[in-house]
């Protein structure tokens, strides 16, 4: 948590506890830029897995929900994220329903939250392993 | 985002090539329907609750609707709150 200053209409400063407009905005685009990188070198490889698109896609939607940009709807957006980029690496999305799918979901994911450099890779394995169990990995 | 070096239309040539948008469920691939991006969003929304309360959340939905499905004891008068 940090303050930082608004400027309001009557060009009073006006000190708010949080994170500031400007810290969201850059970290939102690292993890973009971050997700953008690695695209990048998938694509330059030629010897891939599932597992490694996945790990790419883990790390975007467990960025964007460590970052909290919005006040709502955050869990949504991250989840449009990662079918959207499951899709362009030509992989399926992945649907969580039911409690089993659901606890699994939630502990693959909390250690790329509570972990300060954000702990993907049981998240990218589970989605790996949902997505290759279905008969869709690399040929 | 954009398409990584390589991938066109989404499809990557080292992976098997998917025509349309798919979506793993349980453990079978079905096409990509507004029906199943609807689930997809509905569970999405669930998980922001966290799992295990999304679980209650569910278990709360099934066992009113199981309320509303049964009928009332007879002799019994509702009142609205």
């Amino acid at each position: 948590m940090a303050f930082f200053g608004v400027l309001l209409p009557d060009d009073r400063m006006r000190q708010l506890e949080g994170v500031a407009p400007e810290a969201i905005h850059r970290e939102l685009a690292a993890v973009c830029a971050a997700f953008n990188r690695r695209s990048e070198d998938l694509g330059a490889s030629a010897d891939r897995g599932a597992l490694d698109y996945t790990r790419a896609a883990a790390a975007l939607y467990s960025g964007i929900l460590r970052v909290h940009p919005f006040v709502d709807g955050n869990h949504r957006v991250s989840f449009v994220a990662l079918s959207a980029a499951l899709w362009s690496f030509g992989l399926p999305n992945v649907r969580f329903i039911g409690a089993e799918e659901m606890i699994a979901h939630d502990d693959a994911v909390v250690p790329a939250l509570v972990s300060a450099p954000g702990d993907v890779e049981p998240f990218a394995q589970l989605l790996a392993k949902r997505i290759e169990s279905a008969g869709t990995g690399p040929t | 985002m954009r398409y990584p070096q390589g991938v066109e239309n989404g499809s990557h040539p080292r992976l098997k090539k998917l025509d349309r948008a798919h979506t793993v469920c349980g453990d079978r691939l079905v096409e990509t329907t507004p029906a199943v991006n609807r689930e997809v969003a509905e569970s999405a929304m669930l998980l922001s609750q966290g799992a295990r309360r999304a679980i209650e959340m569910m278990r709360e939905a099934d066992n009113g609707n199981a309320d509303l499905a049964a009928p009332a004891p007879a002799g019994t008068e509702t009142h609205p709150a």
